[in-house]
């Protein structure tokens, strides 16, 4: 059983998002299941799991949209589902899928969401130049969402989000369906209101590297629960301290599997049809045994890399899948 | 600033920019009038039964312009005589003739004498379109001749489709526009998730519900001030007076208020 309040040092302050036994049915089926997640102030919080794992209804409850069917979520010592409009106060959403309103300007949909958020008068308008200016709109704002490109629209969706200064920013799947170029440009702008407002982000995400880059710690959900949990850095060594070789075969052959497991230092290995995923203590020097070995076996090899333990690799050692299946 | 009128600037914004829907605002009024034009009836084939009991110059004139207007205009009526005023009348009733003209025994005699002579003819109100029409041809005819017309009408109620078109159309065109100008894009804000993006802010149901009634109000009264503007126009607001145009106005807006929430209310059921 992961104990998912413990985050080492960082839980020395109160926690700012705290859940404890959060479960969340929809009708039979268990969406979230008897969670407990503590996530600390300043920190950048990753939720990676693949698709329907449970990541949008737990951050849906967090953000006081769904009430939990058990359990309890306090957001900045408020609770979800007595205090939903003091937490709505304080957060920022920015969801899954771009829900931007095309029929509005880029200035028009940061102006209305600063009036609802109260931000005062005098101040809306540096804020909102401010916005335009950090995710580089200001030429296109008085362009319509609809005319936008996805990268543009998501920064947008950043900007809205942010725009209250909220203590907490939740951000659902930031950057899916983006271009590696604008997947980069969201990442950095995460990054930098993260270091300089100190902001809490909670994030879901079901790119292994998106987590890998942002994330200070990380939980892994499947099926409703967090089933691993810490920082990229110890999940990976927990699991796995040194590298994976992996290689691919013309064909199956479990006799290459038998001999590949008696090499020295092999601590494991997973197949799946022609692949095999090779975990080893000394990458460089069980490289060339291995490739030795397959040879003298007159196996034909397709493809043979050496890399370092993934987020993948320890989400399939717990749950014996990928996080893409 | 209230929040309300927050949503309410974010509707109307959306409104001005959204062709479709400003395109049904002002152009869904004019449709359902044409087309109550085309189907509010016809004045082909109509049947003019004349009883005369005066003989003399002035009637045989008389007779003779009418058979003469009868000639050029051969599709729109047919004229027969009749020395029964009961039979005559009896046959507007069962719907056989739609009019009746009546050419009393003292006609030529007062005209003769330069008296006031009038001409009665009654007329089936049933069809408010042909009643109109005959009404119209006779009196211009009698005024040509410088006689008085008086019209009755055969049935005490009237079924005159302006009056239908006046309470009826914007009536139906306000159940309409509030749901196209309120309901629908709720709806469609609901699928895309956009209505999530707002639940999510610390403004309230309340703040939510009456800006989103505001702006579907406007939205749906311009709709139905516009019918309701032609229905007044076409109806003749001299006849109608200052006071039931504002009636009929307060009526719609209640009916629109009404309407807006009920598909508000549907909406996000």
């Amino acid at each position: 059983m992961v104990n998912n309040t413990k985050g080492g040092s960082l839980n020395q302050q109160p926690p700012t998002i705290e859940i404890r036994g959060l479960t969340k049915n929809y009708g039979n089926l268990l969406a979230v299941d008897h969670i407990d997640l503590d996530v600390y102030e300043g920190e950048i919080f990753g939720i990676l799991g693949p698709n329907g794992a449970g990541k949008t209804t737990m951050i849906n409850v967090l953000t006081t949209l769904l009430r939990p069917t058990e359990g309890t979520a306090k957001v900045l010592g408020f609770d979800v589902e007595k205090q939903a409009k003091e937490i709505r106060k304080k957060i920022g959403v920015v969801f899954q899928n771009t829900i931007l309103e095309d029929d509005l300007t880029a200035r028009e949909t940061i102006d209305i969401h600063a009036r609802l958020y109260g931000v005062p008068k005098e101040d809306r308008e540096k804020r909102i130049r401010e916005l335009l200016d950090l995710f580089h709109l200001e030429d296109r704002q008085n362009d319509l969402v609809g005319t936008f490109s996805g990268g543009m629209k998501r920064r947008l969706e950043v900007a809205n989000g942010i725009l209250h200064d909220p203590k907490v920013l939740f951000l659902d799947e930031p950057t899916v369906g983006l271009d590696p170029q604008s997947r980069e440009v969201v990442w950095r702008y995460i990054e930098k209101i993260n270091r300089e407002k100190r902001m809490t982000i909670l994030l879901t995400t079901h790119y292994m590297d998106e987590a890998d880059r942002l994330c200070d710690r990380v939980g892994l959900i499947d099926n409703g629960r967090i089933v691993a949990l810490g920082t990229p850095k110890s999940l990976k060594a927990d699991v796995s301290p040194e590298e994976v070789i992996e290689v691919e075969l013309e064909s199956p052959n479990e006799e290459a599997i038998r001999k590949i497991k008696r090499i020295g230092f092999v601590k494991e290995v997973i197949s799946e049809g022609n692949t095999f995923r090779i975990t080893v203590e000394r990458g460089g020097k069980i490289f060339s045994q291995i490739i030795e070995q397959l040879n003298n076996e007159k196996i034909e090899i397709r493809s043979i890399f050496l890399r370092e333990t993934t987020l993948n690799d320890v989400f399939l050692h717990y749950t014996g899948r990928e996080i893409r299946d | 600033m209230p929040k309300w009128l927050v949503i309410l600037d974010r509707n109307m914004r959306k409104w001005f920019r959204d062709r479709r829907s400003l395109i049904w605002s002002f152009v869904l009024p004019l449709v359902i009038f044409l087309m109550g034009t085309i189907f509010g009836g016809t004045i082909t084939g109509n049947q003019i039964i004349i009883l005369r009991e005066s003989h003399g110059p002035f009637s045989d004139t008389l007779i003779q312009t009418i058979t003469e207007l009868r000639s050029s205009n051969d599709r729109i009526f047919k004229i027969s005589y009749t020395e029964d005023f009961e039979s005559a009348r009896r046959q507007v009733e069962l719907g056989h003739a739609q009019a009746v003209l009546y050419i009393p025994q003292d006609f030529d005699r007062n005209l003769t004498l330069r008296e006031n002579a009038m001409l009665h003819l009654q007329i089936d109100n049933s069809n408010p379109l042909v009643s109109r029409e005959m009404s119209s041809i006779f009196l211009e005819l009698t005024s040509k001749m410088g006689i008085s017309l008086q019209i009755d009408q055969a049935f005490e109620k009237q079924f005159d489709y302006i009056h239908f078109f006046a309470s009826a159309v914007p009536a139906s065109i306000a159940t309409m526009a509030a749901y196209q100008a309120t309901g629908m894009p709720i709806v469609q804000d609901k699928e895309k998730g956009v209505w999530k993006r707002y639940v999510v802010t610390p403004v309230s149901n309340w703040d939510l519900v009456v800006g989103d009634v505001i702006g579907g109000t406007v939205k749906t009264m311009v709709s139905s001030t516009l019918a309701y503007a032609i229905t007044v126009i076409l109806i003749d607001y001299n006849y109608i007076g200052a006071e039931s145009v504002l009636n009929g106005f307060f009526l719609i807006l209640i009916s629109v208020v009404g309407w807006v929430g009920t598909s508000i209310l549907i909406a996000q059921g």
